[in-house]
């Protein structure tokens, strides 16, 4: 693990670091990558899927508001207009002034 | 909690001088521990209400009981942050059901403690308000992540706190601090307003100074809640009662290096008294436990990754100004979040990535099915697994914080239950030759935690 690995994963992560925390979270997955790899190396025999509990939880398909605490959401915004969050513009449309 | 209950109601004391006192305790000892984030007082409306129920003799056991949080459990109206500079100050909108359950038995929230970020931790040392300190020794850490819950309760600044456990996160620091922690079965208390951290493995639990106060408050806690879809309904809840004989001991999974001497001959105290209490004691064999925490920090970062995703600087806490959204998102997340949280979003993110997801991903979620059907063809021998809560005592601050995978291996005994989905209490267990608090771990079958309360209680004595 070098440190343009971990620039390209903290790009996938949406996370802005520094240099000095590139070089160390690199040093730091060497060895985390080298704990959890021993589980590559042990034999796991097929057909032991789902020993745990699961069931499947269906719920009726009717309209909510959010358990009555929309407004409460909306409040905790850190930018809104009304009951809009705002947020910078994701498409820009290029004007060709010639 | 029922000494307290049984001066209630013989009106020896009252609620609002219990109040009191734990409020003067707390502002006296807090300043030093870093317990809490925030010490609440309950209303007056509150505090009155718990003392007409006692007045009226309708008050269960834990009417009037001051009652911390971890900082990551919501309650309407208060502040909620995760001990992350992402929700400073970010405010409730509603109420945890497990917190509701318990306010609806007359319990008063006292305050919200301090934790590692997220719940990522061992130490309670990766908060963003500072670390909390052991109140047996306060050079050393209290565990974590709800090293706050349980430093408060060991301080006497609460009768008792809900911890979240996702891979030991209540029975370490319960061990660290001299206190009963317990990781309830899966899906038997409800998540819902609960931040979560690696959703398929968190569960609240109880810290308390008692086995019996523990029981008491996971009966109220054990509810089925239809606003969490992973709660699991009371009729398919089935109990293995049976009275217990017999405790196995996974000789095997004790073998792992990394185990201080003091905790290995704590342990064969321990055994000692479970066989001289009358279990009998049988070697057993998890033959994957070992690899349980391999798989841990595999499936715990890749849920991780996903859960905290939805901290984007957009709809809660801290927005940094950027020129793109895109730049909201990366700015926000990279100013908001600290290094362990980072690293482990990080990790997830690798983990998941296209080229490694069979390698490791998959790789982990098969491995948690056969760690987990070790467990079954266990109790089809043995009625309660023992083994030590931690392979140390609690560790001078800073010890560890440069090298996560020591840290990570504080959880080597806790997190093969939180990979099973099955319940583990830890009970003290005598302290270590520096004076420390050390815990035993007592694991049951799913919905076995009766099993684990009867040999708590025995072990711990009433």
């Amino acid at each position: 693990m070098n440190t343009d690995d971990i620039t390209q994963l903290a790009y996938l992560a949406r996370i802005a670091i520094d240099t000095d925390m590139e070089k160390q979270l690199a040093t730091d997955f060497d060895a985390i990558l080298s704990y959890v790899g021993q589980i590559q190396e042990a034999q796991i025999t097929k057909g032991n899927k789902h020993v745990r509990y699961t069931d499947n939880v269906i719920h009726a398909d009717t309209p909510s508001t959010a358990a009555g605490v929309a407004d409460e959401l909306v409040a905790a915004f850190p930018d809104h207009e009304n009951r809009f969050l705002k947020i910078n513009q994701v498409i820009t449309q290029q004007m060709d002034d010639e | 909690m029922s000494e307290l209950h049984a001066a209630y109601r013989s009106g020896d004391i009252r609620v609002a001088d219990v109040v009191d006192a734990i409020h003067t305790t707390a502002a006296h000892k807090d300043p030093e521990i870093n317990a809490y984030r925030e010490i609440i007082r309950p209303s007056e409306d509150e505090i009155a209400d718990a003392q007409a129920r006692i007045d009226a003799g309708t008050a269960g056991p834990l009417c009037g009981m001051p009652i911390a949080i971890k900082d990551n459990m919501a309650v309407s109206g208060v502040g909620m942050s995760a001990c992350s500079r992402m929700l400073d100050g970010y405010v409730a909108p509603y109420t945890a059901t497990a917190i509701a359950q318990l306010q609806a038995e007359g319990v008063l929230i006292c305050g919200r403690t301090n934790m590692d970020e997220f719940a990522m931790g061992s130490s309670t040392e990766n908060s963003a308000f500072g670390p909390t300190k052991n109140p047996h020794d306060t050079t050393r850490v209290p565990g974590g992540s709800s090293g706050g819950a349980a430093a408060a309760v060991a301080a006497q600044m609460a009768y008792a706190s809900l911890g979240s456990d996702t891979g030991g996160s209540i029975r370490q620091p319960a061990s660290f601090c001299g206190l009963v922690g317990l990781y309830p079965t899966y899906g038997t208390v409800s998540r819902y307003g609960l931040i979560a951290l690696a959703s398929s493995l968190d569960q609240i639990g109880p810290i308390t100074h008692t086995v019996s106060d523990a029981r008491m408050l996971h009966q109220a806690l054990a509810q089925y809640d239809p606003a969490d879809n992973t709660s699991i309904p009371e009729k398919k809840r089935v109990t293995p009662a049976r009275e217990v004989k017999t405790i196995g001991i996974p000789q095997d999974f004790l073998e792992q290096d990394g185990i201080s001497d003091a905790v290995r001959e704590n342990f064969a105290d321990s055994c000692k008294r479970l066989e001289d209490a009358g279990y009998t004691l049988v070697d057993i064999s998890l033959p994957h436990a070992a690899l349980a925490l391999a798989a841990y920090y595999i499936i715990m970062p890749a849920e991780a990754s996903s859960n905290l995703a939805r901290f984007d600087g957009i709809r809660y806490g801290n927005r940094v100004p950027g020129e793109t959204l895109a730049d909201v998102y990366t700015k926000s997340r990279g100013e908001g979040f600290g290094t362990e949280v980072i690293r482990r979003i990080l990790l997830g993110t690798y983990v998941l990535s296209h080229g490694y997801y069979d390698a490791y991903y998959n790789k982990a979620v098969a491995m948690r099915d056969v760690i987990t059907k070790d467990f079954v063809s266990a109790f089809a021998s043995v009625d309660v697994i023992a083994t030590p809560t931690t392979p140390t005592d609690a560790f001078p601050l800073g010890d560890r914080l440069k090298d996560p995978v020591t840290m990570y291996l504080s959880d080597m005994f806790t997190v093969p239950a939180n990979i099973a989905g099955v319940p583990a209490l830890s009970v003290p267990a005598g302290t270590s030759p520096d004076g420390l608090p050390l815990g035993l771990q007592l694991i049951a079958p799913a919905f076995g935690e009766e099993r684990l309360f009867a040999v708590g209680e025995q072990f711990a004595g009433k």
